[in-house]
């Protein structure tokens, strides 16, 4: 915090203020713990819930033979690792879609390459509009409006993240140097011909990682789609916790997590060669 | 480009340059061959072309058509369902905080030196993060019962193992010096921590805390749609109901939630740390 002295900046009045502040933080705290009930007792009463739920889980569901559950008995592995394809295939279009609806986005939503003011403001709000509803929100919507299935999926990714897309790649064009771009301008390119030659070669690292980023993220997110109809793994996740087959329920976290982890650490390592290290970003 | 010293005769260098130049094209050209074909498999795979989007057009538009305008029948419930989001989403966050400092210290390299307790330990930190926040909710909610309460404890859970994971990245790229001499004996270990390696850290710490809490914010209005609490409770059943007026009017109070605290926490943390934080 910046250290004014005010015509109130008396010591004293600084540490009302400072002990107002601590006591409305602890408020805050405390009303939220009221209202979301958490509690001591609830950490207490829950631990048991929770070792038998994990005991429920192990062993994890492999192969099963002669089961007396009938969800249970065709549910195998092939039919949970086709789901755990079909999520890495929605992961991939909903990137690939994204990736292209972001880059239209992002070349009317950033300022110094955007002509027009409300051009710019209408394409910004766009973007804020479709990446602050999630994906699950946008899902649910979508299985509304097409129906049940693996592209509803794709259509939610691809619209929560051509916004998230759209405004980081815009923000890494606002950042760039604007003698670049005029340069490109003044031998009469067109704004594709500027977007291409002038900005894609100054950022093509920091698009690629924002897109791998994204590749991590639509995975994980794939992964829960399921949970509201719109295809992948989440369904089995679903049918699964529905049919209390917690050894399944294992076998499918086990799976979700080795994709999620495996992808993470591709991701990164490209991502350590193209521009160094992490990149904060928040999905 | 500058050339080099020695400087090759220029047909030589035309030479050169073209047959490079013809090397990166194969590459680019290969690549983008791969790419559409990944793409075309992910197509065939979730059934969708061009087809299909038309289609969802007009199924849009009867879409909208039903939901539109949005109705306020049930705003005095989607009140008080916001603030508990916000407040699942804060203990969320803070919890995660409070777990993550100790995975991430015993997932750093450099402070641990037993591989075993740091490899267990990012794989701790690996599941935690990997495992989606609603898979979690999903799952506490089967083992503690509905409410917010597992709400908060899958965003406690996830947001341990993220944070955790980039704490401890944070901490192993501090100066090797720095670490050597905390670890050397004698040394003020608290005034070492406090004077050399927290003002290193603190401002990159500050800024993963409020981009996870703008996460957590974002992830505590779906967490209702598994029976978690929050405002995605009240959107699961009105979708449920087929009242999609209702569920246009919660979107929009999502939406409305999301960026006023993307904004408060920008605005929190670029006084905190004196920057927008982007790295």
């Amino acid at each position: 915090m910046p250290n004014r002295t005010g015509s109130f900046g008396s010591h004293r009045f600084r540490l009302i203020i400072k002990y107002l502040f601590i006591v409305c933080v602890v408020a805050i705290y405390i009303s939220a713990m009221w209202q979301t009930e958490t509690n001591p007792k609830a950490f207490i009463e829950g631990v048991p819930d929770l070792i038998d739920f994990v005991g429920l889980m192990f062993p994890p569901h492999v192969v099963d033979w002669n089961s007396p559950y009938f969800y249970k008995a065709d549910t195998n592995i092939t039919q949970l690792l086709w789901a755990a394809v079909e999520t890495i295939q929605m992961a991939i279009m909903g990137t690939v879609l994204s990736v292209v609806f972001g880059f239209m986005l992002a070349m009317f939503a950033a300022r110094n390459i955007t002509p027009n003011v409300f051009i710019y403001q209408t394409t910004r709000t766009i973007c804020d509009a479709s990446r602050g509803i999630s994906e699950l929100v946008w899902a649910l919507l979508f299985v509304a409006m097409v129906g049940l299935g693996p592209f509803t999926g794709v259509l939610a990714l691809t619209v929560h993240n051509s916004g998230a897309l759209g405004k980081y790649f815009s923000e890494a064009i606002e950042a760039i140097d604007v003698g670049v771009i005029e340069s490109v301008e003044s031998s009469g390119a067109t704004r594709t011909q500027v977007f291409f030659h002038g900005i894609m070669p100054e950022l093509r690292a920091l698009f690629l990682s924002y897109i791998l980023y994204y590749f991590e993220h639509n995975l994980r997110q794939a992964t829960v789609l399921g949970v509201v109809g719109a295809g992948g793994i989440g369904i089995e996740l679903l049918l699964s916790i529905r049919y209390f087959n917690f050894d399944t329920v294992l076998t499918i976290l086990i799976i979700i997590l080795a994709m999620v982890v495996v992808t993470d650490r591709l991701s990164g390592l490209i991502r350590k060669r193209l521009v160094g290290g992490e990149i904060l970003v928040v999905a | 480009m500058p050339l080099p010293s020695s400087t090759p005769a220029p047909d030589q260098l035309f030479y050169l340059r073209a047959s490079k130049r013809r090397k990166t094209q194969l590459r680019q050209a290969l690549i983008v061959l791969a790419i559409a074909l990944v793409t075309y498999w992910a197509a065939v795979g979730t059934e969708t072309s061009i087809g299909r989007f038309i289609d969802g057009l007009y199924y849009g538009y009867d879409f909208l058509t039903r939901s539109l305008p949005p109705s306020f029948e049930e705003a005095d419930r989607i009140l008080p369902r916001l603030f508990e989001t916000l407040a699942i989403a804060l203990l969320g966050t803070t919890f995660g905080i409070l777990l993550a400092f100790p995975l991430a210290i015993f997932a750093s390299r450099n402070i641990v030196k037993n591989p075993l307790i740091y490899q267990s330990v990012r794989f701790v930190i690996d599941t935690f993060r990997g495992i989606s926040e609603i898979v979690w909710a999903y799952l506490l909610v089967s083992a503690v019962g509905l409410g917010p309460f597992p709400g908060v404890l899958a965003l406690t859970i996830h947001n341990a193992g993220a944070l955790g994971k980039y704490f401890s990245e944070t901490i192993e790229s501090i100066d090797p010096g720095i670490m050597e001499a905390v670890a050397a004996p004698g040394s003020n270990q608290i005034k070492l921590f406090s004077r050399g390696i927290w003002p290193e850290l603190k401002p990159l710490f500050i800024n993963y805390m409020f981009f996870y809490f703008e996460a957590s914010v974002r992830q505590a209005t779906i967490l209702g749609i598994v029976g978690a609490g929050g405002i995605g409770l009240e959107f699961i059943i009105a979708i449920k109901h087929f009242k999609y007026p209702v569920a246009m009017t919660i979107v929009f109070a999502m939406l409305l939630l999301v960026v006023v605290t993307d904004r408060t926490s920008a605005f929190v943390r670029g006084r905190l740390v004196g920057s927008d934080g982007a790295q």
